[in-house]
């Protein structure tokens, strides 16, 4: 059996002080599925989202500003300055909101958990692979590390045709590890339960099929929503086939990440008045599920999805030393800094305060870290272990589109907040050029739909007719 | 210098000639129904998302309003803006064709223009008296998403229908409801994922496990062998009721190879019954409230499960699919069945559903205000804050029965002793709610809980949160009974976990506190040992913690690192203190050493200088009425028991024992109504912001909508100081002439709120010293003249009276009825419910009833595509 090119023992390195116990799933110890090993490297399209944004000014500073943590992966990004989702305003709803549903659709929301239209990466996916992805990859993933909630276009960034959700968002490391890998069914080592179980659940697959198939008395939407329960109950199945296998081969237990020490639920977004953290419990949690994310990419159990550092408008009150390149850059004390408590408290109140003639010394260091924590995801997937068939790295190979909620944070002047929105791409094997940075002077849509155009998919987001602008000077 | 002209003020100035607007359909249908149905559907929210901003009551704009028909015709300040026939010479289109509106605004979309030009090239038919941007500014279709069961839905579901009460384990493995446009139960965001198709999987198997499958099928079958007549037999029947409703055939035939599956393995009839039953509870039938709108009106049985998930939140029971069979769902027997099922305690649960998500209340369990502006605040705080509003919406809607309008302004509340005491109420409290029953549990930091809810079986539940549930295993289950009010030892039985508690252990040994907590009722007073109540041990002289009973006195031993294997030297009561009477029995340990032993809420026995946890066994298992030797057994009624990881202070078990009672509030002006409560003021933050309050009742109560922030303003907060109070702040806001136009609008909703701090307190003085008023002026949305009012008392009867707050109550409950949010195209319906409702009494029955009984109920959409 080959080996992957995926050093696991590089990957447990890189998981830190955490202490986690990955199984010695035979996925990780050989050939994945349809990755490394084989000749065609496999159309894969994300989008990373970070909270709270880049101010245009400071995209304009290049690698020297904030951008800094991106320099040693430039040559493999493409930044894409100006992009407008200006046509994404909705009113009465802030830009955190309105701008977190444009990123990756480009059209404003439908509800408070319902994008605008599907999501870049969900048309690359429909395009390649119409009649679903082969058996035992996970259609869609979408995980992050993230704490407002009270809109879930905060934090989810992949969207279906209809605006919903592409998938459930994973916020803990365990729940993540058990959508890449699976669990054991309690029952799996009885064969005749086995076969029982079978029978049971081939009922569901029949009925399902019914309310999906041609004689459905259902209405389009209720049909797709079925469609996504026929395809989850298909991976079930597909998964205890799988478990069944395993354990006839090995009858062990198999270790999983550690419980997450991060809140979540309602105790993450206490009534939006925000929460106190460290700068090591964000990064630890946050760099465990990169890790993971990274880790489902690189065995080929999912080339589409999305992956969150931090929601749109997020509410935390950061502590803790901030080092970067071996040397201390700044001291994250929010609310201290700012003399508040509660939602005033906040990091996201330097967002409030940027003036472009002051030093926004705060908001600098912030969005530096997150751009820090970007690329710390991107690396892993740009390692030497990271390498496809065709001598590229999986982050050169795929299309990463990065991008955040809005080019400014004062809520003061939707053209300028929704304006210059920070967008990066990858170069996608080829299609896209790297290396520069590019004023587009464009809207989102017309960005995204060249992207897409690269991309070779024949669809695009947003209105069947409106006034295009060519953003050709992208494409490689 | 005069300010800048602008909004239609500017369009206003040039008015040209023209033939009136025509203010109704005066063509002969179908046309005049077109040009109408143009207007309604698509004209009207245009205006109201683009031009009502600036241009309706509240915010007059170059002296036009476009919000009402007269004043639209009438035009601006100049003259008129809209020429019947004429979009070249209507300046309402010329403006908006060139971009120049709305003014530093995203301009209409191409598609929106034309519709614009269309209709006034048409004859600009206005057919509605006002426009309510309420209703037009989200732009959404209606949709009718298929509905998932919620979890709370599913967990009723599967307890109707098999008497498993599955809550704890679906709240450990079924994905928590999304919370979408207001509600959790939002149609259209119930997406399903890998996590709920494994979920219902195993919950269908652990469901089977807790059944007497052979009891459950004689149900529906005399029948008892699988053969294929007694098989289809046995699956019709149970599947109708399962699926709440007949079954196909072909559904027949796939349940019917699950029985010859069975038969083939050589298994049991009883087994067949099992898989059966997991099957049809995981099958989408089951899961998803399935319809199949071959007519324009919903069959018998989709009727009946409509009318049973709307009012109870649960299936149809067996006489709704009595009456489903019979076809008498209809006339009479459908306004019969309605009063019977408003008459069932489910549909109080139902409506405390709604309360709890119309009204967030689950933001109460993680706000945690700033300790050093708020002192006072306390989890414990929290928890009483969302049991008032769950009790006062009780008390007025099923107690009083009176108009849901009330709920601004009832001058009573249902408190607890601590929150009365954090209010200040001064009044004399009412006897204790008999239908408040005490348990365990209620303050934070649970790490496991048991209510003993079960109503059989030889498992007891840990109904806490805990990611890692405790399973106790009754070892001798014909010792004990069931009752609805605890779990009673009449005979020695040990009940303890299978395996030892590490996630508890590890918790405890984190934190270094512990409280153990019991409502318990001794049999006797002659047993010893001492008896085990709770523990946490290996033998009779091993443990981590024990509670026990030696004769008249409660014994609480530890270990700690100060003291020995066996937790001595222990915390004891006097002699004479055990009761065979219900009993509240707390023991607490904290950081600092001190253990104490309270009863019925009074210090009972202390002892200090213990230590930490470091020694403790991680191989202890934990137990129930005896020590796990066997050999302690404690006999007597279990009705509660909870463990704590941090020692409750004596206030907040004083609180656990003290019962809430029913205060009126005649005497204290400044309170009642849910505005006035903690769960509400809590939503202005730590500063009390007058615009997140006033914004809730804008969009919650009001159901209306304001613009973001104008251009070129500074959003950042202003803290208020000495000299200047949040309402000072607010009038700045509103003085100012890029903000006033909106905050005027919704921040004097809250000025009356001013004296109530970030976490409801009440107080004449900010903590800057300043005076603070609750006077002001409003101006309700649809209305033209503001009202004033000297109080937060006449700011409640303001909108209690107000039928804008009565409407916007319907419609809540409309929407959580429907599980979605309202289009514009439901806008008639909604308006007959709340019509019949107000016209009933305005009560929660009423409305319940006017939605039951109206066309979003009783037929399908129009439209195949919204089905």
């Amino acid at each position: 059996m080959k080996k992957t090119h995926l050093n696991r023992r590089t990957l447990l390195q890189g998981l830190g002080t955490v202490a986690i116990g990955l199984p010695l799933l035979e996925e990780m110890t050989v050939t994945p599925v349809l990755g490394a090993a084989k000749a065609e490297v496999p159309v894969r399209a994300f989008n990373v989202f970070f909270g709270l944004g880049i101010p245009a000014p400071l995209q304009a500073e290049g690698y020297d500003g904030v951008l800094e943590p991106l320099k040693p992966l430039r040559d493999k990004l493409l930044v894409m300055r100006n992009v407008d989702h200006v046509r994404c305003d909705m009113p009465g709803i802030n830009a955190h909101f309105d701008g977190a549903s444009a990123a990756f659709t480009a059209m404003p929301a439908e509800g408070t958990a319902k994008a605008g239209g599907p999501s870049i990466d969900q048309l690359v996916r429909q395009h390649y692979h119409p009649q679903g992805l082969p058996p035992g990859m996970i259609s869609t993933l979408i995980a992050g590390t993230f704490f407002r909630r009270s809109r879930v276009v905060r934090y989810t960034h992949s969207f279906k045709d209809d605006g919903t959700p592409a998938a459930a968002m994973q916020e803990k490391p365990r729940d993540l590890f058990s959508r890449i890998f699976g669990e054991t069914p309690s029952d799996s080592v009885d064969p005749r339960r086995q076969r029982l179980s079978r029978s049971v659940l081939d009922s569901v697959v029949q009925q399902a099929k019914y309310y999906t198939g041609q004689n459905s008395p259902l209405g389009k939407v209720s049909r797709s929503r079925l469609q996504d329960h026929l395809d989850r109950v298909r991976e079930y199945e597909q998964r205890t086939i799988e478990f069944e296998k395993k354990s006839q081969q090995r009858q062990q237990d198999l270790p999983v990440p550690p419980a997450s020490e991060l809140p979540h639920g309602n105790e993450a977004d206490p009534s939006g008045q925000g929460i106190d953290i460290t700068l090591e419990e964000l990064t630890t949690e946050w760099r465990l599920m990169a890790d993971l994310y990274a880790l489902a990419i690189a065995m080929d159990r999912c080339r589409f999805g999305s992956i969150t550092f931090l929601a749109a408008g997020e509410r935390i009150r950061l502590t803790g030393d901030y080092e970067f390149g071996g040397e201390k850059r700044f001291v994250f004390d929010d609310a201290k800094q700012l003399k508040a408590s509660g939602d005033k408290g906040c990091s996201h109140e330097w967002w409030h305060k940027f003036n472009e003639k002051k030093s926004n010394e705060q908001l600098r260091a912030h969005a530096h870290m997150k751009m820090r924590e970007v690329a710390y995801f991107l690396q892993r997937l740009d390692e030497q272990d990271a390498l496809e068939a065709n001598g590229k790295t999986i982050l050169e190979n795929s299309l990463f589109t990065i991008s955040t909620e809005s080019g400014d944070g004062r809520h003061n002047d939707v053209k300028r907040e929704l304006s210059g929105v920070f967008h990066a791409v990858t170069g996608a094997n080829g299609r896209f050029k790297t290396g520069e940075i590019i004023d587009v002077e464009a809207e989102g849509l017309d960005a995204y739909n060249q992207l897409l155009r690269g991309m070779g998919v024949a669809r695009h987001l947003g209105p069947m007719q409106r006034d295009t602008k060519s953003v050709d000077r992208i494409r490689a | 210098m005069n300010p800048p002209l602008r909004g239609w003020f500017i369009v206003a100035i040039v008015l040209l000639a023209c033939p009136a607007v025509r203010t109704q359909a005066e063509d002969a249908p179908p046309k005049a129904q077109q040009q109408a149905h143009r207007f309604e559907a698509q004209v009207a929210p245009i205006l109201s998302r683009h031009c009502l901003e600036c241009h309706s009551a509240g915010k007059v704009e170059g002296g036009l309003n476009l919000s009402r028909r007269q004043t639209a015709i009438s035009g601006g300040d100049s003259g008129r803006v809209i020429h019947a026939g004429s979009p070249d010479e209507s300046l309402l289109w010329t403006y908006i064709e060139s971009g120049e509106m709305p003014p530093k605004r995203p301009p209409l979309s191409d598609d929106e223009k034309k519709i614009i030009k269309a209709w006034i090239e048409e004859g600009a038919v206005w057919t509605r008296d006002v426009i309510d941007p309420g209703s037009h500014l989200i732009k959404q279709s209606a949709e009718v998403w298929v509905q998932r069961l919620t979890v709370p839905e599913y967990v009723t579901t599967v307890k109707d229908i098999t008497g498993v009460d599955i809550a704890s384990e679906a709240a450990r493995v079924l994905p928590p409801d999304v919370r979408a446009d207001g509600f959790s139960n939002t149609a259209y965001s119930q997406t399903v994922d890998l996590s709920h198709v494994q979920a219902y999987a195993e919950l269908a198997q652990r469901v089977v496990q807790q059944m007497d499958c052979e009891e459950f099928a004689a149900r529906f079958t005399n029948c008892r062998t699988l053969d294929d007549d007694c098989a289809q037999q046995l699956i019709e029947r149970m599947g109708k009721r399962v699926l709440r409703g007949p079954l196909d055939p072909w559904e027949v035939e796939s349940y019917q190879q699950i029985a010859q599956a069975v038969k083939r393995e050589k298994g049991t009839f009883e087994e067949a019954v099992g898989y059966i039953l997991e099957g049809m509870l995981q099958s989408p039938r089951f899961v998803y409230r399935i319809e199949q709108p071959t007519a324009d009106k919903p069959s018998q049985y989709e009727l009946a499960s409509r009318l049973s998930y709307i009012l109870w939140g649960a299936p149809p029971d067996e006489e709704l699919i009595r009456l489903a069979d019979a076809g008498q769902l209809t006339g009479g027997g459908l306004e019969r069945s309605v009063e019977r099922m408003l008459s069932n305690p489910r549909a109080k649960a139902r409506s405390e559903q709604f309360v709890r998500q119309w009204l967030e209340l689950e933001r109460l369990d993680s706000l945690r205000p700033s300790a050093k502006l708020y002192p006072a605040w306390s989890p414990a705080l929290a928890s009483d804050m969302q049991s008032e509003t769950l009790a006062f919406f009780d008390e007025v809607a099923w107690q009083q029965r009176r108009p849901l309008a009330d709920l601004l302004n009832a001058q009573v509340t249902v408190v607890s002793p601590r929150l009365a005491r954090f209010y200040g109420l001064n009044t004399t409290p009412g006897q204790p709610l008999e239908r408040a029953r005490q348990s365990a549990g209620g303050s934070s930091g649970v790490l496991a809980f048991f209510d003993f809810h079960e109503t059989g079986g030889d498992v007891v539940r840990d109904r806490s949160r805990s990611d890692s549930p405790l399973y106790l295993k009754i070892q001798s289950p014909e010792n004990v009974r069931w009752t609805s009010d605890g779990l009673v030892v009449h005979k020695p039985t040990r009940i303890f976990t299978t395996e030892p508690p590490r996630p508890m252990t590890a918790a405890l040994r984190k934190s270094n506190e512990i409280t153990i907590e019991a409502w318990i009722t001794p049999h006797n007073l002659q047993q010893e040992g001492p008896a085990r109540i709770v523990t946490f041990s290996r033998d009779t002289s091993n443990r981590n913690f024990t509670l026990g009973q030696e004769k008249k006195k409660y014994d609480a031993r530890l270990r700690t690192n100060k003291t020995d294997r066996n937790g001595m030297p222990s915390v004891t009561t006097k002699d004479g203190q055990v009761k065979t009477q219900r009993t509240h029995v707390v023991y607490t340990k904290d950081k600092q050493g001190i253990a104490r032993l309270y009863l019925n809420g009074k210090p009972a026995g202390e002892r200090k200088g213990l230590g930490n946890f470091s020694n403790w066994d991680g191989e202890m298992v934990f137990g129930l009425a005896n020590e796990v030797t066997g050999d302690r057994p404690w006999l007597g009624t279990l009705h509660s028991v909870a463990i704590y990881d941090r020692a409750l202070s004596a206030e907040e078990i004083v609180v656990q024992v003290e019962p809430i009672r029913r205060y009126d509030l005649a005497g204290t002006p400044e309170r009642g109504g849910i505005l006035t409560q903690g769960s509400t003021l809590t939503l202005g933050g730590d500063n009390a912001s007058m615009v997140s309050r006033g914004l809730f009742v804008l969009h919650e109560l009001l159901y209306s909508h304001v613009g973001a922030p104008p251009p070129c303003v500074d959003t950042s907060p202003v803290p208020p100081k000495k000299g200047l109070t949040q309402r000072g702040i607010a009038m700045e806001r509103i003085n100012n002439t890029s903000c006033g136009g909106c905050h005027a609008r919704f921040e004097p909703l809250a000025f009356g709120l001013e004296k109530f701090d970030g976490i409801g307190g009440y107080s004449e003085r900010d903590r800057f010293g300043n005076r603070l008023r609750d006077d002001g002026e409003i101006l309700l949305p649809g209305t033209e003249q503001p009202v004033q009012y000297e109080s937060s008392q006449q700011l409640m009867e303001i909108l209690a009276s107000s039928e804008r707050v009565q409407t916007g109550i319907t419609r809540k409950l409309v929407q959580f009825a429907i599980s979605r949010p309202l289009a514009a195209s439901d806008q008639p319906i909604v308006q007959q419910i709340h019509n019949q409702a107000q016209a009933d009494g305005g009560t929660y029955a009423a409305v319940m009833r006017a939605i039951v009984q109206s066309d979003l109920v009783q037929r399908f959409p129009s439209t195949q595509s919204s089905r």
